[in-house]
């Protein structure tokens, strides 16, 4: 009896989730077997695969190029996010004077908004009053200007920054927090044994995190490849395609082409694609599996 | 002895040159949205410059930024206070009642690309003509607000003992009133903690604004990315609207920032 009164209240929010997630995603889903643009919808039919076909074999935008694109974006701002992120944890975790507050600061990136991110980027990176070009040129690296966001060799690397510089936080606060967590026995005896300080991070240290540094990987790659904000506001995809990943691809099937048909076909693809990764992921960390669920 | 005062100082010069790289964009934004339109192209860029406020005039009295503030803010504030009404019941009855399984159903929720059914939902809005309407705004905006509530609040809720509500629905309050007269008030710090974050994630969110709001209901970021076409080189009217976006972010989690850590810690990833 008193299981139903707590079930009863939870009902509430799974409807609202099922109505407004789980229905549309599956509405999707169909329509990315239909023929559905939104400006011509006398021609709304089922087509099979033929969306599929199309995203795929695309003569205007390479589909391979996509695909390219969107790995570069999400190892290239995964690995350095990861990387800079532990770092920064790691010179965190003991107490200094001012730590709370320089905590604060670091760490104050997570909560601001992609979009305006990415302005605040664009306009670093500007081709002819940037910030970044005038202190390339002080340390000599550069002689004039160039254009970060419309030269397509450095374009990827110019959206790549950004993100890095948005996602450490995220792996910063997580991983801080699961250092601050290992037990101060587990050093001790291992000084004890008389192991030097690189032999405790590798056996102390990073088996007692490694959940987190599962579970994060995992959830910041969902995240990074379903983030198109960023790049929405520093190029939109642009030059010649060099930036346009998945999510910004599917964005313009949707506003600038219409074609809800096509949208959904790459929804549904990228939505495989993370399920394909998460299976795979979770079964090569398979000790962790139960952390996480 | 010695080597520790260099290692002190080595330590200190790497947490002051970590800081430069991580403040800079944020102070550039900053003294970029008080320059001139003469100042702001200049090259080289310059560092002292006297301050005007052309570009806050621009974007608050030219473009009305007030409206589209007030149209985040509706939109964000009722969609964390229905999200509340909503999560704090389904994150107690998960806490209660260990229902793991439902809560990765809820974490799946929260993972899906958003424009997957942003597609459907613009169609059946559009045909119930509610495109336009804070309605559907503030719907979509729960959908990142609710899945947040439930995960941040469960584990408050769990450790909350048992004992405590079952001595006062022994005093004879019902269980719902157990919950709300007992259990609530003991979680008060993880309510701030789920209000914060799903506030400022909701204020940031552009995707689900961009498709769903037309010109009455348009929020900040949408405003800024429509008046972004066609002042393609005002910079700094440009970044004294980035500004705007972010201050009420950055105002909140400095206020909160204790709640706010650790329920990125606790709730985000862990059930």
């Amino acid at each position: 009896m008193e299981k139903t009164h707590y079930r009863w209240m939870l009902v509430p929010t799974l409807l609202f989730l099922v109505l407004f997630i789980y229905v549309p995603v599956v509405r999707g889903g169909v329509m990315a077997f239909q023929h559905y643009n939104l400006f011509d919808l006398s021609t709304l039919r089922f087509n099979g695969v033929g969306n599929f076909i199309s995203v795929i074999t695309d003569k205007h935008i390479s589909f391979a190029q996509i695909l390219l694109n969107t790995a570069v974006w999400l190892i290239g701002s995964l690995t350095f996010q990861f990387i800079l992120g532990f770092a920064l944890a790691l010179l965190l975790r003991k107490p200094f004077a001012g730590r709370g507050l320089y905590t604060a600061f670091v760490f104050y990136g997570w909560a601001l908004s992609g979009f305006a991110i990415g302005l605040t980027w664009a306009w670093l990176f500007n081709g002819q009053a940037g910030l970044v070009n005038d202190l390339l040129i002080r340390l000599g690296v550069l002689d004039q200007p160039i254009g970060f966001l419309s030269n397509p060799r450095l374009a990827m690397m110019s959206v790549i920054i950004p993100n890095i510089w948005y996602g450490v936080p995220f792996f910063g606060i997580m991983l801080l927090a699961a250092l601050q967590s290992v037990p101060n026995e587990l050093y001790e005896a291992a000084t004890l044994d008389g192991a030097a300080t690189v032999r405790k991070f590798i056996s102390v240290t990073v088996p007692y995190v490694k959940p987190t540094i599962v579970s994060t990987i995992l959830l910041r790659t969902m995240w990074i490849v379903n983030f198109p904000d960023l790049i929405y506001a520093m190029t939109n995809g642009g030059p010649v395609n060099r930036t346009n990943i998945l999510a910004t691809q599917m964005i313009n099937k949707v506003f600038k082409e219409y074609d809800y048909g096509q949208g959904s076909a790459i929804a549904v693809i990228i939505m495989l694609l993370l399920f394909v990764y998460a299976v795979l992921y979770l079964r090569i960390v398979e000790d962790s599996k139960e952390e996480l669920l | 002895m010695n080597k520790k005062i260099l290692t002190a100082t080595l330590f200190y010069l790497a947490i002051v040159l970590i800081i430069i790289p991580i403040l800079f964009p944020f102070v550039w934004m900053l003294m970029s949205s008080f320059k001139t339109q003469v100042d702001i192209i200049s090259w080289p860029p310059r560092f002292v410059f006297t301050p005007v406020m052309r570009n806050y005039d621009r974007v608050f009295v030219e473009q009305d930024f007030l409206h589209y503030m007030k149209n985040s803010i509706i939109v964000s504030v009722v969609a964390v206070m229905c999200s509340l009404a909503l999560g704090l019941p389904a994150a107690y009855s998960i806490a209660r009642y260990k229902q793991k399984k439902l809560s990765v159903f809820i974490l799946v929720a929260r993972l899906m690309p958003g424009i997957s059914f942003l597609m459907p939902w613009y169609i059946v809005f559009s045909r119930m003509r509610l495109m336009d309407s804070y309605i559907a705004l503030i719907l979509s905006h729960m959908l990142i607000a609710l899945p947040l509530v439930v995960w941040v609040m469960s584990p408050y809720f769990d450790a909350v003992p048992r004992e405590l509500e079952e001595a006062g629905m022994v005093d004879g309050l019902t269980q719902q009133s157990a919950f709300l007269k007992i259990l609530l008030p003991l979680s008060g710090p993880g309510v701030v903690t789920a209000t914060t974050l799903s506030f400022i994630f909701s204020w940031n969110n552009f995707m689900f604004s961009q498709v769903l709001s037309q010109q009455k209901t348009r929020t900040l970021p949408i405003a800024v990315y429509n008046f972004l076409s066609y002042v393609e080189v005002d910079w700094g009217a440009v970044m004294a609207a980035a500004v705007v976006i972010m201050a009420p972010a950055i105002v909140l989690t400095m206020f909160f920032q204790k709640y706010v850590i650790k329920g990125l810690t606790t709730g985000a990833v862990k059930g």
